[in-house]
């Protein structure tokens, strides 16, 4: 049994509200909800999101995730279809959420 | 863009970044959308943006009276941009005014000619 | 082509963004920056412009920012979101700072260049 309850982590939308209380239990309670399985590839980019984070102090919009990742992982990782691919329909949002990171701003 | 096609009005969109009462940005988007349909010119949204979205909070009737004419005559769209609302504390909306994200500012640009700010 | 979410947008605009109010004493700077990285998400051309004390976003803050947005790291991403040039408008060139960005071009115009720069953009955001 998680010794965590969800809902009390995660603001109204669903995300983190404290970023720094992520680990990989929580990671792959948020990843369930998704219906998403975390594999090696995840974790990579999962990494990926939370050096963004880190480096620009905010989530990244798609766009600049798949540039990241292209940048650190080269254009075989660092493009839309792959990360579409792990993280269904939009990877910024639903990665970033995995990952334990804020909302990003720029996502409808 | 069609400023070629005589057929075609130009099409204009205004982000708004200026509260009522806070100088004189807000009344000056109005004026300034009055005269465009003075001029034959379409305006599709105005979008408010910042503290341009306490121009749809209850307190200030009088712009919410002013942009809903202006929605009404020149059919256009009203859009607080939802992340402003938030910050502003503009929870209840006028029926004549929409929340979304910057999305719709992109959009905006993508449907018109000229996007223009008043702040 | 662009698609994010629902919204596909099927060409591209330039958006000129200039920003003249100083970071952290208004939100207005950060509203600028906000609709920059929006411009730069959704595909579009942007031409970044920096004004007077809005040149002060080029410096990393001094303190930790109130609200936690540090507009300098901002504006490091910018080249992640394909956005690779500043463009610095100031009467004052030498208090331009000699911070190096990766993949970000520093590019100082005069008003008269602005001016060019405004009459080939089709949208202009002012913050």
């Amino acid at each position: 049994m998680a010794e965590f309850d969800l809902d009390q982590l995660c603001d109204s939308r669903g995300f983190l509200i404290d970023s720094q209380v992520w680990n990989a239990e929580i990671a792959q309670a948020l990843a369930a909800e998704e219906g998403i399985k975390l594999t090696p590839a995840h974790w990579e980019v999962l990494d990926l999101l939370r050096s963004f984070y880190l480096e620009f102090g905010e989530s990244p919009a798609n766009r600049a995730l798949v540039n990241w990742v292209k940048r650190h992982e080269g254009a075989d990782k660092g493009n839309s279809i792959y990360l579409m691919h792990l993280f269904p329909s939009s990877p910024a949002r639903i990665g970033s959420r995995i990952a334990g990171l804020p909302k990003p701003k720029n996502c409808l | 863009m069609h400023n070629d096609d005589k057929q075609k009005s130009m099409k204009y969109a205004l982000v708004v970044l200026a509260a009522p009462g806070s100088g004189p940005g807000n009344v000056r988007a109005q004026k300034f959308a009055r005269a465009l349909k003075k001029a034959n010119i379409v305006l599709t949204r105005v979008f408010f943006y910042g503290e341009g979205v306490r121009a749809a909070s209850a307190e200030n009737a009088d712009s919410i009276h002013k942009w809903s004419e202006i929605a009404a005559t020149q059919d256009c769209d009203l859009v607080l941009c939802s992340a402003s609302a938030e910050t502003h504390g503009v929870l209840t909306l006028p029926t004549s005014f929409t929340l979304m994200g910057l999305g719709a500012l992109m959009e905006a640009g993508h449907d018109c000619d000229r996007v223009i700010s008043f702040d | 082509m662009t698609a994010i979410g629902s919204l596909v947008l099927t060409d591209t605009s330039t958006w000129l963004i200039r920003i003249h109010s100083a970071p952290y004493v208004s939100p207005k700077a950060a509203l600028g920056i906000d609709a920059t990285l929006a411009c730069g998400a959704f595909g579009q051309s942007v031409i970044f412009v920096l004004e007077d004390s809005a040149i002060d976003i080029l410096k990393p803050p001094q303190e930790p920012v109130e609200g936690g947005r540090n507009l300098f790291k901002l504006v490091t991403s910018l080249p992640l979101y394909d956005i690779h040039k500043v463009h610095l408008v100031t009467d004052n060139p030498e208090e331009i700072p000699a911070t190096h960005f990766d993949q970000l071009q520093v590019n100082i115009v005069t008003r008269a260049g602005l001016a060019n720069l405004i009459s080939n953009s089709q949208h202009v955001l002012s913050f």
